[in-house]
């Protein structure tokens, strides 16, 4: 039996960018044959073993999730575009995740948007981590 | 009505002292916090089948500037393998992310934020500054 409070953390992020209607979102993996531009969104968590909100039993109440967003367009423009839209749905924005107190989502530094040919032709993807601290 | 302070003497003399040595102590601080952060990402990237160069790859440095003690900490790109630091930390359309910097850091964070209030508390009660991590990497 377990809480679900991973991939509902997880599906915070996720949702958030689905609701923009304008913005492709690939979860983990680009299917074959997928239109650009799109972002790419590799989600990760952490439960930090030391930490100022660990518990007196020192339990791992804290939750840190990353969304690894690559924001991928045939130019340097296109993937600025899918950058910005990712930023509109994702920075300042304070998820509700039942079971979990949510912080609000904040922007780690990112990398300008670079050519990618190992998929055998250019793309440019832009890469933006967003990350989100929760307690329990 | 009238107010007697005692004790000003030595504490100008503590905070005279404490502004000597903050520097050499915060870059000390600093410098520990870099070497956890760098164990922390090598353990994380050990075993890569594809990049089993890189944790030995990633280094770090302290420097004081004016008033500033900082340090950057992460993989040489003139060393093997270190090049591909940034692919495996963030991913790419083809391959998924194996992040071990940025968790590193936050791990560390909370141990760093201890580590400067106990070097304000020794250097302003006028204890001996411990000494942290070595300033230099040793590789």
């Amino acid at each position: 039996m377990t809480d679900g409070l991973d991939q509902a953390v997880a599906q915070a992020g996720l949702d958030l960018l689905a609701a923009d209607t304008g913005l492709t979102v690939h979860d983990g993996a680009v299917p074959a044959g997928a239109v650009r531009p799109y972002v790419l969104v590799y989600t990760t968590l952490d439960r930090p073993d030391s930490d100022v909100d660990l518990g007196f039993a020192g339990r791992s109440n804290v939750w840190v999730a990353r969304w690894i967003c690559h924001c991928v367009g045939d130019t340097a423009k296109a993937a600025r575009g899918v950058a910005q839209r990712v930023r509109t749905q994702l920075l300042d924005v304070q998820p509700a995740v039942s079971g979990l107190s949510c912080g609000l989502i904040r922007e780690e530094p990112a990398a300008p948007a670079g050519r990618d040919e190992s998929l055998g032709y250019p793309v440019f993807d832009l890469i933006a981590t967003y990350r989100l601290r929760a307690t329990s | 009505m009238g107010a007697t302070v005692s004790g000003l003497d030595e504490l100008r003399e503590d905070l005279t002292k404490a502004h000597e040595e903050i520097l050499d102590g915060a870059r000390g601080v600093v410098a520990k916090g870099m070497l956890n952060i760098k164990k922390e990402t090598k353990g994380r990237w050990s075993g890569l089948a594809h990049a089993p160069s890189l944790p030995r790859a990633v280094t770090y440095d302290t420097k004081v500037s004016g008033t500033v003690a900082s340090g950057e900490v992460g993989p040489d790109k003139a060393r093997r393998q270190g090049a591909l630091g940034n692919l495996i930390e963030y991913g790419s359309v083809n391959n998924a992310p194996i992040p071990a910097l940025n968790p590193a850091l936050d791990a560390e964070e909370p141990r760093f934020t201890k580590a400067l209030e106990d070097l304000g508390g020794d250097l302003l009660e006028g204890r001996a500054v411990r000494s942290d991590g070595p300033i230099e990497d040793s590789g």
